[in-house]
């Protein structure tokens, strides 16, 4: 084998690995969207707020019912979470609660378009395949905030860390 | 022939330069990357696994919370009331009126249960801290207005009740049931 084969076999291989690289890992996405890596089990009710205590703002409402389930990952991964609220009054927190891996972020104030803020961190790539955790919803308002309803739309995104 | 004849033209791609093979590798390696930054999702550059939504409701009723902290007993003794004068007071200032209201353009209204009392009963809202407090009002069963010019806020007052008593009207006493509403102004 002269150098000019060789040099010939070398480039053959490199192109090859130019193109099968992004279709196995196209092919990989494809496969996460039938064998789903983020999934909400359990949505939460309205937190419905009515009702204060003397010399106290209306009492906050909280609810734990949402669960997601998160697929395991090769490299350690974390949740975000963010909130699309057009016209947004009140607050709205979340807390991620009887996690079984992980670790909870701070509780996050869910905010109409603003960034997607760490929900649950360092997802370890050991263990079993899906690890499901609770959603804790914190919802309060001001007198001075008034009546209404808010309606977000809840988004988590599960990415490497 | 070629037209430019100091220019050697090859004849077959064996004859390329490996500085020409390699260009041309190069352009369709670059070809592919940039087909595959448009083609694939942003997801993939991003490594993200995947994302899921769902919907969260928060609903805010009106509010409308009054409290208040004590019951009041006034006894008229006529102790301090100058000799020849009909008229005799008691008063108590010992309870407050807490409120929070989420609602717009409030009022709080004052009435009692006793249709027929022997003596005068009056309250007044001292130190609010919201609204405007009326003047004494006589407690009747008729409401009456307590404060005005509230709505989403929360705030108190202390309760300054008199009882008034004409010695005249002889002994006896008079139990009430005092009743504080929030009305739409």
């Amino acid at each position: 084998m002269n150098s000019l084969s060789f040099i010939r076999i070398a480039e053959t291989l490199r192109t090859w690995i130019s193109i099968c690289v992004p279709v196995v890992i196209l092919l990989s996405v494809s496969s996460s969207t039938v064998f789903s890596q983020l999934t909400v089990e359990a949505t939460p009710p309205p937190l419905t707020i009515s009702t204060a205590l003397p010399g106290s703002e209306p009492t906050a409402v909280q609810d734990a019912s949402t669960r997601l389930r998160i697929r395991r990952q090769a490299v350690v991964a974390k949740v975000t979470v963010a909130t699309n609220c057009v016209g947004q009054k009140f607050t709205l927190k979340a807390l991620a609660v009887s996690n079984e891996a992980g670790n909870p972020a701070p509780e996050v104030t869910l905010v109409h378009n603003a960034p997607a803020a760490d929900f649950l961190v360092n997802l370890p790539t050991t263990g079993p395949g899906n690890v499901r955790t609770n959603v804790r919803f914190t919802a309060s308002a001001t007198y001075a905030q008034g009546t209404g309803i808010d309606s977000h739309t809840v988004t988590y995104t599960h990415v490497a860390q | 022939m070629s037209r430019y004849p100091n220019v050697y033209l090859p004849e077959s791609e064996d004859q390329h330069s490996p500085m020409t093979k390699h260009l041309s590798l190069y352009i369709k390696i670059l070809g592919a990357h940039i087909l595959i930054s448009v083609l694939a999702p942003q997801s993939l550059l991003s490594q993200t696994y995947g994302t899921a939504s769902h919907s969260a409701t928060v609903t805010v009723s009106e509010i409308a919370l009054l409290s208040v902290n004590t019951g009041v007993t006034l006894n008229i003794t006529g102790a301090g009331t100058p000799a020849g004068q009909d008229l005799m007071t008691a008063t108590d200032q010992s309870s407050t009126l807490w409120w929070g209201l989420n609602g717009t353009s409030k009022k709080i209204t004052v009435n009692t249960n006793n249709a027929g009392p022997f003596f005068v009963l009056k309250v007044e809202a001292l130190s609010s801290t919201q609204g405007t407090p009326a003047s004494t009002v006589t407690i009747t069963t008729a409401a009456k207005d307590f404060i005005t010019g509230l709505g989403l806020n929360m705030g108190s007052c202390t309760l300054r009740y008199t009882a008034e008593a004409l010695a005249s009207t002889g002994t006896g006493s008079d139990s009430h049931t005092i009743t504080f509403t929030v009305q739409t102004q």
